[in-house]
């Protein structure tokens, strides 16, 4: 999948571009507002990752630019502000989603393969791993031919995982993809652990391998 | 003391005594002016009788008046002209009289007469004391007068100055507002108030700055923690990380996690402060808070807290929806965090525009004088609590003046927030 990256900052930018990179999406990226401009025009990107306030212009401008040229990129809006009023009019404008910074990378990466499959490219709607099918239409989940009968939340749980797969993903970042703003209500990370609890036994029950990796101290990992 | 009294009492204690004196001075100068008058006139009056008595033969003392009191009689040897005061007793009024009396000598065929006149001062008292108590009265209804006067020109000059009292009684620098007060048409007073204005200027301007400054520096803070959270992200990739190294980044990620809370926070405040949030919607509470509290309802069962609510009213308010939601938002989180580990109560009542929130927790009452200072923590826990939930409250609670208190009764920490009655 290619992605245009647009992001000022150097540091964050290199980091994010590295991320991607290794797995394996093609990058590219663009620091301000006319070269950005210039590549949206010129080549055509699967995804594009918007950070608004870039440089010289206003990164909603890119949006409309982009749905003006009839773009069938996936659009990503990535902002410092956390401001309603810019999501509300960024999401009026065309883009598809909004994720706040500071976002953790695996957010990142499930946002863009959510996106991904609503667009249905490279047929993403039906995931599947080893003896574990899930369609993401009907978020139905199968263990061979047995149906596992997931909670919303454990769901959830288990597509960020699929989309982060073989990487080591911190509780923290869990948290935060399962109850956003609300993740810091969590004294400690119980609730996690009991979710992954349950999702593991559920996979397991109907046949699956245990992928589900605990890492000390720090979190999980989806074992492929 | 009033200005205005103080004046006036040094008018008084230094004019009463001057007014004492200048009747008292005036009485003598009369006085000594009506006896020198007095004495001429006696003198005068010897005069004519030395004249009359020239034509006639003085054997013995002979009476000049009726009143039987001037005469003249045969002396051997005269003196000097003498006057003197002399009072003599009335039989008819029944008192003593005053009178004025000269003693004088005068020849007739060589031999000497003294002849002593008498002069009533009776009329010439009466006159004086009248007219001492004239100018007594005189003096000090000048004196009565001026004070009145005092009091209503002082009442008009000065109302400029206490306009501008008023202007700064009223003044906050939390309402921003610029002072910019009439002209008085006195000119020490428009010099205070053309400072005054220029002072709360500069005010506004410094704290809008320092507002500003607050909230540029909480959004910047998020782009280097937003890189610090994505190297941590790709530092824990790493394999073979010892235990040990394990649990440092976690911690880091924990420690980081809670910078980005308080600066989220500390954004937030900076921004409602900033008047960023303007727009107003009617909101219903009820609802707000039956939405959170269904979003919470697993934080809820973990910590098995037994909810109660008692919606009594519908309360609708005119603020910000999203502020809205922060305020009701806040104060569940703090009733579930603060709770007892397990088994705590939450009751929430909505009654008489008043929103009511208690919780069990600590079995006493917190502080009360920092408690929505921010940063004040009022416990040692080891949540996720930056200590800025109640500065938020108190920060929204100001900019629509809704009441908010804390009170601890029945061992629950009870919060309360009185909205506004709903203009229509």
């Amino acid at each position: 999948m290619k992605v245009l990256l647009i992001e000022d900052e150097p540091e964050l930018r290199k980091t994010i571009k590295q991320f991607l990179y290794e797995e394996g999406y093609v990058v590219e990226s663009a620091s301000e507002f006319h070269k950005a401009s210039e590549k949206i025009s010129a080549y055509d990107y699967d995804v594009i990752l918007v950070d608004i306030t870039i440089p010289n212009g206003n990164g909603l401008q890119l949006i409309q630019q982009l749905k003006e040229s009839h773009s069938k990129a996936g659009i990503i809006i990535i902002s410092a502000k956390n401001s309603l009023d810019d999501k509300i009019q960024g999401l009026d404008l065309g883009a598809d989603d909004y994720i706040t910074k500071p976002f953790h990378l695996a957010e990142l990466n499930a946002r863009i393969k959510s996106l991904a499959r609503r667009r249905h490219f490279e047929g993403y709607t039906q995931l599947h791993i080893n003896e574990i099918f899930i369609n993401t239409d009907t978020r139905e989940v199968k263990v061979n031919n047995t149906p596992v009968e997931l909670t919303a939340k454990e769901y959830e749980l288990f597509l960020f995982f699929m989309s982060n797969k073989n990487r080591v993903v911190s509780k923290n970042a869990i948290a935060e993809h399962l109850w956003g703003d609300d993740a810091d209500m969590m004294d400690d990370f119980n609730f996690i652990y009991v979710h992954i609890r349950h999702l593991r036994k559920k996979l397991i029950d109907a046949g699956a391998q245990d992928y589900i990796q605990t890492i000390y101290g720090i979190g999980y990992k989806f074992k492929v | 003391m009033k200005l205005i009294y103080k004046t006036l009492l040094y008018y008084t204690l230094l004019l009463l005594p001057l007014i004492a004196l200048a009747t008292l001075t005036s009485y003598y100068i009369l006085k000594n002016e009506l006896q020198e008058n007095t004495d001429e006139w006696l003198m005068r009056k010897k005069l004519n009788y030395q004249k009359i008595l020239s034509t006639k033969n003085i054997q013995n003392k002979i009476f000049l008046d009726i009143d039987s009191l001037s005469y003249v009689t045969k002396v051997s040897l005269p003196a000097k002209p003498n006057y003197k005061d002399t009072l003599i007793y009335n039989a008819y009024e029944q008192e003593y009289s005053p009178y004025r009396v000269l003693t004088d000598y005068l020849t007739q065929n060589n031999q000497y007469f003294q002849i002593v006149i008498f002069q009533p001062l009776i009329e010439q008292e009466e006159i004086l004391e009248s007219v001492l108590l004239n100018t007594g009265i005189l003096l000090m209804a000048l004196f009565l007068t001026f004070i009145a006067i005092t009091q209503i020109v002082s009442k008009k000059l000065w109302k400029g100055f206490y306009d501008t009292l008023q202007i700064l009684h009223q003044y906050s620098i939390q309402k921003e507002q610029t002072v910019q007060p009439q002209k008085t048409g006195i000119q020490e007073f428009d010099i205070l108030n053309e400072a005054i204005s220029q002072m709360t200027k500069k005010i506004h301007s410094d704290y809008t700055l320092l507002k500003e400054f607050t909230e540029n520096a909480a959004h910047e803070l998020q782009t280097p923690v937003a890189i610090l959270k994505n190297k941590l992200d790709i530092l824990i990739q790493s394999p073979n990380l010892t235990e040990n190294e394990l649990t440092i980044l976690s911690d880091m990620e924990y420690t980081l996690q809670k910078l980005i809370t308080l600066n989220k926070a500390l954004l937030l405040i900076a921004k409602i402060e900033n008047h960023q949030f303007t727009e107003k919607e009617t909101v219903c509470i009820n609802t707000i808070l039956d939405k959170l509290l269904s979003a919470y309802q697993p934080f809820i069962e973990e910590k098995k807290i037994h909810l109660s609510k008692s919606f009594e009213e519908v309360l609708y308010t005119h603020m910000h929806p999203h502020l809205a939601d922060i305020l009701c938002s806040n104060l569940i989180t703090n009733a579930i965090r603060h709770n007892t580990p397990k088994n705590g109560t939450i009751h929430i009542s909505v009654k008489n525009h008043t929103l009511t929130i208690s919780n069990t927790g600590i079995n006493k009452p917190l502080p009360e004088k920092n408690l929505f200072v921010r940063f004040k923590k009022q416990t040692t826990t080891t949540t996720h609590s930056t200590g800025l939930g109640l500065a938020i409250i108190k920060s929204i609670c100001n900019i629509y003046s809704f009441n908010v208190t804390y009170t601890f009764c029945n061992n629950m920490h009870q919060f309360q927030i009185q909205f506004d009655l709903l203009k229509n």
